[in-house]
């Protein structure tokens, strides 16, 4: 694996832990905090969202051929 | 046994909160008019459509030499907008005023760990003014409600609260109920 691509990689790492930081964050404030049926929802919600769109960004990612963008 | 608990938060369930006393019950529970999150959230909204903006004004480049990549910083761009909408909806449901039967208890959420919290006993409440100022909290009936207290201490304002009119109604009732030793009983609430 080339120098950029190790880069690229460890920049989408980062990226990633970074989301979700943010995603454990609004849940526990919601879910501690949150009072009735409402912040209970939107945290549902929010999770469901949170895995499937980052579900998405890794498969996306993965099918990435960073050699030949690279190259381009 | 599980499964039931996680369902069982899509229902009603008892309006529970940190700090409650025992014995004591919530009998109202406000939160601010649904539009002041409705347009944060719908401006990002607007946001999310960039992406296929620029798919439609670049198409063929894209589709010829970049579709995947643009893809994936869709889907990037999509999970920040995400976060930041959530971030006003948490704002916006972590910002009630909780009335119960023995006080009211304002908590304010001003960011991820600012958080304050004020209450005051429904005993020292005085009188409540109702305060809607502005074409469009008029059209869309929400409000501020003022709580005075006894004594010299600062009043209470609860900000942007709907149907305020009702809510002020529904506190006095309350109150008077609380003055003449009879257990209020839940009001229902606005969310």
């Amino acid at each position: 694996m080339s120098g950029v691509a190790i880069a690229l990689n460890a920049i989408m790492f980062a990226v990633y832990l970074i989301f979700w930081g943010a995603v454990f964050v609004i849940f526990y404030h919601l879910t501690r905090f949150g009072v009735g049926t409402q912040p209970k929802r939107f945290a549902a919600v929010f999770f469901i969202g949170s895995v499937i769109l980052f579900g998405a960004s890794v498969i996306l990612f993965a099918n990435l051929d960073l050699a030949s963008l690279i190259s381009k | 046994m599980m499964i039931d608990r996680i369902i069982s938060i899509f229902s009603e369930s008892s309006k529970s909160f940190e700090g409650q006393e025992k014995g004591e019950e919530v009998v109202l529970l406000l939160r601010r008019h649904p539009f002041i999150a409705l347009l944060p959230v719908s401006t990002l909204g607007l946001f999310c459509l960039v992406p296929i903006f620029i798919f439609f004004i670049f198409y063929s480049y894209i589709v010829a030499n970049f579709l995947l990549l643009f893809l994936f910083a869709s889907s990037v761009y999509l999970m920040i907008i995400w976060i930041i909408a959530f971030f006003y909806l948490m704002m916006y449901t972590l910002n009630t005023v909780i009335l119960t039967d023995r006080r009211i208890i304002e908590r304010e959420q001003s960011g991820f760990f600012n958080r304050k919290v004020s209450e005051l006993h429904i005993y020292r409440i005085q009188d409540i003014t109702v305060s809607t100022k502005g074409v469009l909290p008029t059209m869309i009936h929400y409000g501020d409600i003022i709580v005075q207290t006894a004594g010299m201490e600062q009043s209470f304002i609860f900000k942007q609260i709907p149907r305020p009119e009702e809510a002020k109604n529904a506190i006095m009732r309350i109150v008077s109920m609380a003055n003449a030793g009879v257990k209020p009983q839940p009001e229902g609430v606005n969310n």
